[in-house]
Parts: C-alpha cells; structure tokens; sequence
C-alpha cells in the first residue's frame, strides 16, 4: 500500500532512495535520500569532500553506486551508464569540462549521439540545423564551426549546456558553474538557468558559495560527510543556517588582522610582459609590489593569467621584457633553482601535478627541492636518521595525521598532504617570500582554518606574502592589499578596509575606475 | 608498508613472474617435442655446476651489468634511452683506438685512459639526445633509435675506411697488451671489467640512495612538473643522468674491447644494449635489481650456448624466454592488481565498482 | 629517363612500407595509444606473411597470413596497454625485442637457418594497362606492386573514417579527452581496440609487402627501422594520413638513396644508409619546434 502510494506522490521529479556508495573502504555517500522536485531549481550544498559530486556522478551514470536506486519521473534508473542516464533525460554539465579542444562547437556538441547517415557518416547538417534550433530558444550565441579550444571559458560552459540541451535533457545538472565565471557572468548564467526554469526544464545546482545557493534556488539540500543533513527551502533560510548545517557549527567569517604601517618592498615586478600563447592570455604591462609582513591578494577569475603570473615570478618561464627584482636584485633571467634558495616559497596550485610526489613518501616529499639542506646532510651525503628526525618534528608541529613516515603521501587526505606542502615551504625552507596560489582549493573547513592560520602567522613573522586566488570571499578575508587581474592585467591594487565585492566585481569584470 | 615488506613483496612478484614465463617456454619446447626440464636444466642449473660454467656466465653478464646500469639510471628518470647499443659501440671505438694508438704507455696508465677515452665517447653520443631534449623539448625515443642506426653505420664506416686492421676484412688493430683488461682466467672472457661492473653497482646505488642529486633524479622521474616547481633544476638533471648512462654504456664498450677481444669488429655486439634493457626492466631500474638480472641473463645465455650443442633447441629460444620474462615483470604490478581484484571479488558478495 | 624511372620506381617501394605504417599507425596515436611496437608488428608479418607464402605456394595466402599477424600483434600491444596498463613505450618495445627474437628463433626452426630464408612466392606485380602505355614514364606502371597500388587508396579511406565519421570523432576523443569521451557514452576501450588494430591491419600490409612482395624472402630484421621511421611521418605529417602520405613519401627517397646514388655519386654505402636516419632526427626535430609554436590550449575549468 505504501510503495504504491509514494509512487503516485512523487510521479515526476527525481527520486533518490537510500543511495551508498563505498571507494574501497572510503564512504563516500552513506544512505542518502532526496527527492528533487520538477521544474525547480534544486542546490545541493556542502564543503569540498561531503559527497556532492559523487551524487551527482551516480545521477549522470558516470559512476554506479554501491546501493540503493534511482527513479526518474517514477522509472528506476540503470545506474552506471552515462548513455542511459542521458537517455532519460538528465544532462550533466561537470565542473571540468568534458570537450575536445580539437574539435570545434558542432562536433563536441553531438559527440556520442551523432545523427548518422550510410556507412557512419556523420549527418552535419541535420546536426547543425538542430544545434541552431537549441541556440535560437534559448537565445545562446556561439560559432559552431570554431574549435572549442579557442573559446574563452564562458562560451565552453555555453558549449557544455548545448550539448545536454541538444540531447533534450530534462533534468540538467550544474556542478560548480560559478566557479570559472565572473560576477556579472554569473548573473547571465542565474538568467540562463531561470529560463530554463520557465521552459519546464529542473535545474540542479551544485555549488559551495552560500550567497549565489540562496539568490538562485528553490530547495537547498545539505550534504555533510557522505550524509544528507536536510533539505529547506531557500526562501526559508540564511547563510549562517546552511553554514551551521554544513559545518555542524558557526564559523568566524571574520577578516584577519591588517597590517597598518608599510614594510620593507621584498619583491617587485616592473612592466612585466609576457606573450599571449594560444589560449593562455599572457601578462600585460604588471607592475607591483609585496612588502614584508603584509598579504597581497590578487583576485581574479581562472583563466586572466594567474598561471603566468606564477611561472614568471618563480623563474619558470622568461617575460618578454620587464623585470623581476628581489630584495634589490634583478632575479629575471635566473633559473627556479637558483630563486628558491634565495628564499622564495611556492604553494601551488595544483597539489598532485605541482605540489607533491605521490608515489613517493611523506619524508622525501618533506624535502622536495632541497635536498641539500644542511639539517638532513653528513657531507655530501644525506643522513636518513636526520630525515626521519625532521620528518616526525615536521608532523608534530604541522600536526601532519599519517600512519607511518615510510607512508606514500598518496595515501594521505588533501588536508594533510597541504600540510606537507606547508611545512616543507614555510618550515623546512628558510624563506621570507611566500606565493601561494589558491592553498584552500579542494580542502575541507578544518583544513583551510589551518591554511589561514600558517599564513597568518608567517605574515607576523615579516614575510612577504603573495596569495593569488579565485576565491573571492578567501582573498577579502586575508588580503592587507587587493589587486585584481583581469585578461593579464593588473586592474587595480585597493586597501582591503577600502574594498567592496562590488567594486572588485567590476574590476574582475574589466571595468576600471569611474566607468 | 615498510620499505623493507615492500622489498620482499617486489622481489617475490618478479619470481613469480620468471616462473611464469618458464612455464610459457615450457609450451614452446613441448609443442617442439623437447624435454623443458631437460633443456632448463642446461640452462639454468649446468652453467652453475662448474667452475668454468659460473667464470663463462659471468663473463657473458659483465657487458648486460654495464647496460643495464645505464638503462636503469635514465629509466629512473623518467628518460627513453634506447640508444645505448650506439653508444657503447662509440666507447669500444674510442678504447679500441686508445688502446692501439697509446702503445709504449705504461701499462695501469694506457689501460685507464683507455677506459676514459670509451666512457667519454659513449658520454658525448649520449649528450646528443640530452641536449636536444633539454633544449628542444623533443622525446628521446626516436632520437635514440636513429642515433643507434647512425652508430652502426658510422663505426663500421670508420673501421673500415680508416682503422682497418690489414689482415681481417673488418676490424681494428689489435690493442697493446698494455692495454689490455686483467684477465682472470684465459681463454675465457672474464676479467677485471667484472670488478669494475660491481663497482658501478655499487656507487650507482649510493649516489641513487644517498645524495641529493638521487633523491631529485628520483623526483624527476615520478613526477616530472612538481619537480620543477619545487626548485630541483631538472635540466641540469636530466643532461647528468644522460651523461651517466653513456658512461655506462661506453665502459661496457671498453670492456668488450679491451678485456674480451682486443680489437673492435665491426658488428661486434649482439645487442648488449638491447639485453640491458631487458635487465634494467626485470631489475625494475634497481641498480642491484638489474645486476642480478644481468647476471642472470648471462647464466641463460652461456646455458643457450651448450643447448644448441646438445639438443634441437636452436640458441635464440633463450633470448625469446628472456622476451617473455621482460614482458611479465613489466607487467608485474598490473598482473598483481588483479589477481588482487580477483580474490576480493570471490570473498564479497557486492561487488565493487 | 632510365635513371629516372628507376629512382621514380625506388622511392615508391621504400615509401609503400613506411606509409601504411604510418597512415594505420595514425588511428592508434590519435586515439591516445602510443604504439612504437610499429617496427616490431612489421616484422613479423613480414615472418609470418613469407613463411606461409613458402608452406603453401600461394602469396595471396602468405599476404592474408601478414595481415592477420599485424592484427594480431596489435592486438596484443592494445590489451597490453588498456587491460594490463603497462606503460605504452615499454609494452611498444617489448613487442619490438620480442619479433626480433622470435623470427630469428622461428627461422632456425623451419629453415634451420639463421640469416635468411629461402626465397618464396612472391605477390606479382601487376601492370596497368593504359597508364604503363605513356611513353617514357608509363614505364613505372610496369609490374608496379599491387601493395604500393593500395597506399593512395588506404590513405583516403583513412582520411574519409577520420574526418567524416562517427568513429573518427569517437577516436579523436577517446585520445584527447577520454573521461570527456566515457561521460559521453562513447566505448573508449572498444574505440581504443580498433583503432590500434587499424594500425596492425597496415603494419601487416607493410610487413608482407617487404617480403613476399619486393624481396621474396625474409631476412632477419629486415624492417630496418622502417617502423620507428612511420612513426616519425606520423609526427611530421601532424597526425593526418595526407601529410603522413607526403612525408612518407620525403623519406622514402631518403631510403631510397641508397640504390639510387650508387654508382652516380661516390659516397661510400655507410653514409648513405646514415641518410634516412639522420634525416628522421632533423625533421623531427623541426616539427617539434614548429608545433611549439602554435598550440590549442583548453583551460581547467575550477
């Protein structure tokens, strides 16, 4: 009588039942269950690691879960296939991109569903005709003819959005969109998704950033360690709440202590060129300074330079002119190598390509480029009871959680291996210049509480502080000065007690002053 | 995993392994109506039975000690040096012509510039794909191959034309005796190179183990990008462990010449290059790892030439078991993950995606 | 003229292996699969394709025997880059030091020698009537091999699955973005298969035609690097059958030097076979820099 009942209830819609799913050993998701309703615009919450996207990737069919089941418009989904999930009308648009650079617009577009004509011709023009169509209704305006590795990133995330219209997606996931996008791109992306709305489509809206969750949605649903903690409706509810609900506790928003009186200039650049290469929009004209004891923060969305800002400060790749000056001497044409004994720190990025050997362990990771450091050395060789010495000190004082020092670091979380990172650059490294390149990405809340407090703590030390992030909220809080980048360009450098979101948002918009 | 389990497990899978392939050449010999016990036993267990059996044995891996070496080194990081058949071939021309050209030297000073002069070729031939990577940013896979083609070719041409001994068709001068490597036990080809190989072994493991240049040519082989970033001057890296293997690749060259045969044919190597691979792979780019294999190898190969004396077996089934065995232990992990697989699969009723 | 129809003549077979090496090679490497196991597939269709020639008399048969030996060997080289995941080089070389190995092992064998084989069944040539009737240069057409014949027509049917069909899409996206390409519904494994095998298909084409069509016999490494030579025409003619087509055809006559200059220039036969190799290099070399220069980035989103 039940079962029967909750069927008729829940018709339409997406009806997720007791759903698990277990990485060997890792529980991921434990026994969630959530209805998502029809023509709404459904947020799913949570820190990095609570289980979002493995949801979703079971919803997609990308991944299949160790229980439970999936009924879309009452019909139980088989899980595991991408093409049956698409089939029945869900369309997923991933935080990475899934494209071809090689291929242009049309062809991403229909890529796996190729209308086809004799002997596996693919049919273009009955595609394009299609595409146009799509385009037309909902007013997107892309080249399809062109590669879409030449697109800038709003129009790929267009792209993406195409191609799960093309294939008449119902249910259309976003996992992360704001993430690549500036402010007033996201506003055009809040309208995109209402028309769709209108259209009768159901949006499912994946994001962490609280403020744009509650302006967009409909029903938020909190995710917390694999759990559902609970859904509400947006109109119901504030940040402080979802925080709480994510969390489990309240959190200190609050901004770190600004330095008021002016350091000694520790880094320069002047006029810094570096040439625009195929997609990567090079740096133009960069001139600014990082003086000692204070965080410079430089704002900006994924995509204006911050990878070329980067390797041109650490000596990785050579400018086209301009120069690069530490503590008075022209450190331009110098090799990374010779850079980093003079005392330059680097957190990068992209923990697993650039921060971390994997497969090798947590102690050699420990020493990562220096290896001839005279703490762990007998001559010229080096002394492995010195390194283990220094690795258990190290884990203590960074309160690094790992089974044994021999332990791969692969095996360790995100948390802990930013750790590592940490406490080889800012403890093992004897450095006054640290450039940390967004340290919290992928981090849960305990783990970027410990991330801003190291930082806070080598800035009272009086080091100079380089922090180049994409995330707004984490700049404004940490940041004693703010400059912004936008397409290679340093837009402007604001005071943080004189900054607002909305004036940053306009010089990451490319505005500039009085515009 | 302590480092000392994970020792045990690696060398434990790699046995596994050459049983295995033992038992893919079994089906070989049994499809050819032979013994496989039989012919194993020439193989593996005769060559051991006798003095002069373990001295040609040796003798034969001295030449795979060294090219396995300078394979392992530039495996390790991360570099497809495949061209080390062209490079030992530069380094027993240099010693060959050093030990020809130098003659009235004083003996212990002939015979080590002789070994310099080989070494400093096989560096030089070998700094040609170094470079072109270091600067260039092209793949050394095709560079050396070609740059091995070039070697045969060239050698040959040189020898010929230039070097050429007046009584054979197709070799050098014969070295000085002043030249010549120690030898230990005539006419057989063991001599002092052998000594000179453990030592390599030796000083490889310290400097891949010990010093900082190890640990960072270790990071440049598990994760190229990070490397840099770090502040580890990868190039300077890169150009050094090219050096060392050609080196390597070179005293292999030098010893052939100047302590197996005394002059330098044309063609003279049967593919000790390639054989170093084959070690440095089943050694899993260990340097002790690829000794072992090597002197393995060479056990093999002095078995394979008693085989063909006794049996129908021709001589080249043994370098078609060594294929075999290359392929498994480069399998090695792989096959193991599975099994693994394989065995949770059976003990859980869910099964895991 | 007659030197000229003869150097005509001795860059067609020294580019017909090369090319469908190449062209074939072109479906794997794209689809993501590195295979330098090119030399080693070769050869033993090269052993496979004359020993059948030999045991039965029959070319054709020795020809359909080269090619399912290509697929074949491929075909291993997939499974053991896909399923077993060893790391592509390795497994390519493994398959190159394992065909040297057996076709000397298998040739010791059958023939008990241990060089060469003895002469066998060749493919006959074909002449084409009409084009072998213009004066002069008809003369190439004469008893031109029906292998060599095949390579324009494999080089647009390359072009035509690549660029104009749904499998082409699927390889070119299983190769550049194969998560992108499993979220898509597209088999990346099956595609992977196929594409590798296309590869075989060609390498056993080159392999036959070296020994049952232009030799007769098989002698032991006979490929001579042809295999690691495609590949090269693979990176220089920038992944697309045509320009592989067109600088396979820039190393055959490298290749084909060494017949053609002798007895006209007095270079000695050493330096001469250094041609093609060295020539691989620099033009390897060039491509790679010029392919620095014009790059299509895709940024990460997030």
């Amino acid at each position: 009588m039940n079962v029967n009942m909750e069927e008729h209830c829940m018709q339409n819609g997406i009806e997720i039942k007791n759903i698990s799913k277990d990485f060997s050993g890792k529980q991921a998701l434990k026994n969630i269950s959530l209805s998502i309703e029809e023509g709404a615009i459904h947020s799913i919450v949570g820190e990095n690691g609570a289980g979002k996207s493995t949801l979703m990737s079971i919803l997609g069919g990308v991944l299949r879960p160790t229980e439970g089941e999936v009924f879309i418009d009452g019909k139980k989904l088989m899980t595991g296939k991408p093409q049956v999930a698409s089939l029945e009308g869900i369309g997923m648009v991933f935080q990475h991109f899934m494209l071809v650079p090689t291929l242009s617009v049309w062809q991403n577009i229909i890529l796996g569903s190729e209308p086809l004509k004799k002997f596996l011709k693919v049919d273009k023009k009955n595609a394009i005709r299609k595409i146009e169509d799509v385009c037309k209704t909902y007013e997107f305006h892309v080249n399809l003819e062109q590669l879409v590795g030449e697109l800038p990133v709003g129009q790929q995330q267009k792209v993406e959005i195409l191609k799960v219209l093309y294939k008449d997606a119902k249910y259309i996931v976003l996992d992360e969109p704001t993430a690549v996008l500036i402010p007033e791109e996201t506003k055009m992306l809040f309208a995109s998704m209402r028309a769709l709305k209108a259209a009768g489509k159901t949006v499912i809206f994946i994001s962490h950033k609280l403020q744009e969750v509650l302006e967009v949605s409909d029903q938020i649903s909190v995710l917390k360690n694999g759990e559902l903690v609970g859904t509400v409706n947006a109109s119901e509810t504030n940040s402080n709440e979802l925080v709480k609900m994510m969390v489990g506790h309240e959190i200190n928003m609050e901004g770190m202590p600004l330095k008021t009186n002016k350091g000694k200039e520790l880094v320069q650049a002047e006029s810094v060129f570096v040439e625009k290469k195929g997609f990567f929009c090079g740096l133009n004209d960069i001139s600014f300074c990082i003086r000692e004891g204070e965080i410079l923060g430089i704002a900006g969305v994924d995509g204006n330079g911050q990878g070329e800002l980067l390797d041109t400060l650490l000596c990785l790749t050579r400018p086209k002119s301009g120069r690069i000056i530490k503590e008075g001497i022209d450190v331009t044409g110098c090799t990374n190598a010779v850079l980093r004994k003079q005392g330059v720190a680097c957190i990068p990025p992209d923990r697993h390509h650039q921060g971390v050997v994997l497969d090798s362990g947590i102690k050699y990771n420990l020493i990562l480029g220096c290896e001839e450091h005279p703490e762990i050395s007998s001559g010229p060789f080096i002394n492995n009871n010195k390194l283990d010495k220094l690795t258990e000190k190290m884990c203590a004082e960074y309160n690094i959680k790992m089974s044994n020092i021999e332990e791969p670091i692969r095996d360790l979380s995100g948390g802990n291996q930013q750790k590592v990172i940490l406490a080889r650059e800012c403890g093992v490294r004897d450095t006054n210049v640290i450039f940390a390149v967004n340290p919290t990405r992928g981090l849960d809340i305990g783990a970027m509480e410990f991330v801003y407090k190291m930082l806070e703590e080598n800035k009272k030390q009086g080091k100079a502080i380089l922090l180049i992030s994409t995330e707004l909220s984490e700049i404004m809080r940490l940041s004693d000065r703010i400059a912004v980048l936008y397409k290679g360009q340093i837009m402007d450098t604001i005071d943080r007690d004189k900054a607002t979101v909305k004036r940053i948002g306009a010089l990451m918009a490319g505005l500039s002053e009085g515009v | 995993m302590s480092a000392a389990r994970t020792l045990i497990k690696n060398v434990y899978q790699i046995l596994v392994c050459i049983i295995a392939a033992l038992f893919i050449g079994a089906i070989f010999l049994l499809i050819q109506g032979e013994n496989p016990l039989e012919i194993y036993y020439y193989l593996i267990i005769n060559p051991l039975t006798s003095g002069l059996g373990i001295i040609k044995s040796l003798g034969k891996a001295t030449p795979l000690i060294f090219t396995g070496l300078a394979v392992a080194v530039s495996f390790k990081c991360g570099l497809f040096n495949i061209g080390v058949e062209g490079q030992l071939l530069f380094g027993g021309l240099a010693a060959a012509l050093v030990g020809y050209y130098g003659s009235g030297l004083p003996a212990v000073l002939h015979v080590t510039i002789s070994i310099l002069a080989g070494m400093a070729a096989g560096m030089v031939y070998a700094f040609i794909p170094a470079i072109l990577k270091v600067k260039l940013m092209v793949h050394e896979v095709i560079t050396t191959i070609m740059l091995n083609n070039i070697a045969t070719a060239l050698t040959a041409f040189f020898i010929v034309n230039y070097f050429r001994n007046p009584g054979q068709t197709a070799r050098t001068y014969n070295v000085a005796e002043s030249a010549h490597l120690l030898q230990f036990a005539p006419p057989e080809h063991l001599n002092l190179g052998f000594v000179i190989a453990i030592a390599c072994v030796v000083s490889l493991y310290i400097l891949l183990n010990k010093t900082p240049y190890g640990l960072k040519l270790n990071a440049i082989g598990k994760n190229p990008v990070a490397a840099r970033y770090s502040g580890i001057h990868s190039n300077q890296v890169v150009i050094i462990t090219m050096l060392i293997s050609g080196a390597l690749a070179g005293l292999c060259g030098s010893e052939r010449i100047l302590g197996a045969f005394g002059y330098m044919q044309v063609n003279f190597s049967p593919g000790y290059g390639f054989d170093g691979i084959t070690a440095a792979v089943i050694g899993k780019n260990n340097p002790v790892g690829a000794c072992v294999a090597a002197i393995f190898i060479g056990i093999l190969q002095y078995g394979g030439t008693t085989i063909n004396m006794m049996t129908n077996v021709p001589a080249e089934f043994v370098q078609v078991l060594i294929a075999i065995m290359f392929v498994l232990v480069a399998a090695q992990e792989a096959i193991f993950h599975a099994l693994k697989g394989l065995r949770r699969k059976r003990g859980k009723k869910v099964s895991v995606v | 003229m007659m030197a000229l129809i003869s150097i005509i003549t001795g860059i067609l077979v020294s580019t017909t292996p090369i090319a469908l090496a190449g062209i074939g090679g072109i479906f794997g490497e794209r689809s993501g699969i590195t295979n330098i196991g090119l030399e080693g597939t070769m050869l033993f269709s090269a052993f496979f394709a004359a020993l059948c020639s030999f045991m039965t008399g029959s070319p054709w048969l020795g020809l359909l025997t080269g090619i399912m030996a290509g697929v074949l060997v491929s075909l291993l080289h997939a499974f053991l880059c896909i399923h077993v995941r060893i790391n592509h080089n390795v497994s390519g070389l493994a398959i190159n030091i394992i065909a040297s190995n057996i076709t000397v092992y298998l040739m010791g064998l059958y023939f008990g020698s241990k060089g060469t084989t003895p002469g066998c069944p060749k493919v006959p040539g074909v002449t084409i009537p009409g084009l072998s009737n213009i004066p002069g240069f008809g003369a190439i057409f004469n008893n031109i091999s029906l292998i060599t014949l095949l390579v324009p027509v494999i080089c647009i049917l390359a072009h035509y699955f690549l660029n104009k069909t749904s499998f082409g899409l699927h390889v070119i996206a299983s190769g550049e973005n194969p998560q992108a390409a499993h979220s898509l519904g597209i088999q990346v494994k099956r595609t992977q298969y196929i594409a590798v095998m296309i590869g075989g298909f060609c390498c056993g084409l080159a392999g036959a035609f070296l020994s049952i069509s232009y030799l007769g016999m098989f002698i032991k490494d006979m490929t001579a690097s042809r295999g690691f030579i495609a590949i090269a025409t693979i990176l220089v003619g920038r992944y697309k059958p045509g320009g592989v087509l067109l600088s396979g055809l820039l190393f055959g006559f490298a290749v084909s030097l060494q017949i053609s200059l002798q007895g006209i220039i007095e270079i000695p036969t050493e330096i001469v076979q250094c041609i093609p190799y060295v020539l691989t290099i620099l033009v390897v070399v060039g491509s790679v820099i010029r392919d620095r220069k014009r790059k299509i980035m895709i940024t990460e989103a997030g």
